[in-house]
């Protein structure tokens, strides 16, 4: 049977009329697995809807600003999901 | 975890990791899979609990491409607020010597976070200079991490050709950018 990822990722990859962001949490594990850029602490709502943190960016190995993704020239669709 | 994700799904769209799990409790998912759609302003056109269907995706953003010309006033906007965000962060980055183990890892992240975003919104002509600019600010950045933060910067290995290159990265910059955006960066202003 097809996983929740093989569907929903399936579906993700046929067009790209947006910018699709798979944003991963790692599941279960509380808030003590990582550190959280203190850049949080400076409100950015009228700039992005989303935090202004660092997350990582697994397909580019590096660092980025999880804000600088949203508002863009595409509408942007982020799908969460906690490996197990 | 994450790479391993990836590799299994062959993903290749953006795929982020946030190993603090601070993005989902202040988007407020707490449920997955969860999915939020994004106009190109920012605001949010739908939210969906486990799989969505793609043709209600299309059908919502119908339309919602911004138009070049509009749009890339608003991306060299968007840009901008991060160049005054970084050097807003060299000013505060001054007091680096003089305060908390705390206060010198806010700092260096405001300064990476900064330089990050600068980078990632950057207008195609301004790119490669921005990409430079933070490239050299990660680099710098972890030389001081490797060291602890050290109050004193002598103490960092690979200080002073990091910082070189990170000045080289920023005088580089002090022109376009103030063209681009009317702030001046500074050479030297950082830890």
């Amino acid at each position: 049977m097809e996983s929740v990822p093989d569907r929903v990722l399936g579906s993700m990859k046929k067009r790209f009329a947006f910018a699709a962001v798979g944003l991963l949490g790692l599941s279960a594990c509380g808030s003590d697995a990582g550190r959280t850029t203190s850049a949080a602490i400076e409100s950015n709502a009228e700039v992005s809807p989303l935090p202004a943190i660092e997350v990582d960016d697994v397909t580019d190995d590096r660092r980025v600003a999880l804000d600088a993704f949203v508002p863009s020239d595409r509408p942007t669709l982020i799908w969460f999901w906690a490996p197990h | 975890m994450a790479n391993e994700f990836a590799d299994t799904f062959d993903i290749t769209h953006t795929l982020l990791w946030d190993q603090s799990f601070q993005s989902w409790a202040q988007l407020g998912v707490s449920l997955q899979p969860s999915s939020k759609l994004y106009d190109t302003d920012g605001a949010l056109l739908a939210e969906w609990l486990g799989p969505f269907d793609e043709d209600d995706v299309l059908e919502l953003i119908d339309g919602n491409q911004v138009a070049a010309a509009a749009g890339g006033a608003v991306a060299v906007d968007r840009f901008c607020r991060y160049v005054d965000r970084f050097s807003r962060a060299q000013s505060d980055a001054v007091a680096y010597p003089t305060v908390s183990d705390d206060e010198r890892q806010r700092i260096v992240d405001d300064l990476r976070y900064a330089a990050n975003a600068l980078a990632q919104t950057a207008p195609s002509e301004l790119t490669v200079l921005s990409e430079q600019l933070a490239a050299a600010v990660r680099a710098h950045s972890q030389v001081l991490l490797d060291a602890g933060l050290p109050e004193g910067l002598s103490a960092a290995e690979g200080y002073d050709d990091s910082a070189a290159a990170l000045d080289a990265a920023v005088t580089a910059g002090i022109t376009p950018l103030n063209d681009t955006c009317g702030v001046m960066l500074q050479p030297g202003a950082t830890p």
